[in-house]
Order: structure tokens, then sequence, then C-alpha cells
């Protein structure tokens, strides 16, 4: 049965590109035995930072990735196979690289629907709206 | 009464709202306020009741809805097709 799997491509061919372009997304699908996996650039223009940083989140989605969200982890951007709280941005609300595992506090991930907020019914998440949120709280 | 091509022209403006979901595409009285925009984009993605956890923007600029479609098309220039966009607020809960 691979209807999850497809509503995932869906989901994912779904990313508008107004959005995608703006923000340097570059949205990459990479299938993989027991999940679909979506890689997203976000670029951080923090004045802390000096020159904008770019991190790469990774949203995992697997068979039950409706109701529990979407597996999310932050990975080298260099080398994507590396995940792990060093390589989430720090400071930004909603963000919790501390946490075991790290999460994010927005509707759409599984730390949110999984973790930290249960009783919120994960079937009204919307990618789009996901992603914009994640930039939105990384510019802050 | 019967509205002559540039009656129509400057009455009525065809936008664009850009939404989390599913995009708008419709004509609307200049005369109205933005929130008219507004209401009919939350409509297109399910939001009606949570007015609160969006804005509408136009270049990274959030709108005041209670402002007229006109003001704006005139302040900025808008004509037909021109996009403007649904953005979510951030909801950390």
């Amino acid at each position: 049965m691979t209807a999850w799997r497809d509503k995932a491509r869906l989901e994912i061919s779904s990313i508008k590109p107004t959005w995608a372009e703006r923000f340097g997304w570059a949205p990459l699908l990479r299938e993989k035995e027991c999940a679909v996996d979506l890689y997203v650039r976000l670029c951080r223009h923090a004045a802390s930072e000096g020159p904008a940083r770019a991190y790469v989140l990774r949203l995992r989605y697997e068979s039950d990735y409706e109701t529990a969200g979407r597996g999310e982890a932050f990975v080298n951007p260099e080398k994507w196979e590396e995940e792990g709280p060093q390589y989430w941005p720090v400071g930004v609300r909603g963000f919790n690289p501390s946490r075991t595992p790290p999460a994010i506090c927005l509707e759409g991930t599984r730390g949110f629907h999984s973790d930290l907020h249960r009783e919120r019914d994960g079937r009204r998440a919307n990618l789009n709206r996901l992603l914009l949120e994640l930039q939105r709280c990384i510019d802050e | 009464m019967t509205m002559t091509t540039q009656e129509q022209v400057s009455t009525f403006i065809v936008l664009k709202v850009i939404t989390p979901g599913e995009d708008i595409q419709e004509r609307f009285n200049v005369h109205q306020p933005v929130r008219v925009v507004f209401n009919r984009a939350l409509q297109a993605v399910g939001g009606a009741g949570h007015a609160d956890q969006f804005t509408l923007e136009y270049r990274d600029q959030v709108l005041e809805l209670d402002r007229t479609i006109g003001e704006y098309a005139h302040e900025f220039g808008w004509c037909d097709g021109t996009e403007l966009e649904l953005v979510p607020r951030p909801e950390v809960i």
C-alpha cells in the first residue's frame, strides 16, 4: 500500500513556486524504503549572525504522517545524511533543538502532533503554511 | 443602467491571491475594503474563523483591511492580475 506515499508526493509537488523561489527553499524529494524525505533550504538573515546563513531542514514523511506529522530534523548542509542538534539554528521561536528528539512547535511537524500537542489533529496541516511559518520564525 | 467599458475598468479590478491552499483570481469592486479580498482568500484555505492567523500582503507589506482596494490600487499601481498573498502568522503554542 503506497497511498500515503502518493499523497506525500502530491503535497510536496504543491509547494508554491512563488514562495520557493523568493525564499530559496530549493525543495528536493528523496525516496527511501520506508519514507519520503523532503529537503528544504532555509536561509536566515539575522543581523546578529552576519551574512545570511543557510540551514537544511529534512521533513520525513512516513506512513502515519497525516496524523503524526512530518518528522523534522536539520541536517549538515554539506552532508545531508548527517543530522543532529548542532545543525539547528539557535534562538528561533518554536525551534527546540535541545529536546529529545529535537522538535519544532509548528502545526504539521511530528514534534507538534506526536509530542508537544498530541490533541491537535495533524490532518488539517498544510505544507505551504508550515514552510511559510518556518521561514517567518527563522527571519524574526 | 449599463456601464461603459471605462466605468467597468475603473470600478473593478482582477486580483490574484496566492494562498497556502488554492489560489484565487477574481474580480473585485475597488470601492470595497481590502477585507473583502482577505475574507475570500481565507475561505479558499478553510481559514474562516481564523482571521487572526493570517495577513494579506503585497510585496511583503501587510495591508490594512479597512482601506479600500482602490486606495491601494492608486498607491501601488495595481492593475488586473496584480498578485497579493495570504500569509500565515506563525502559531507557536
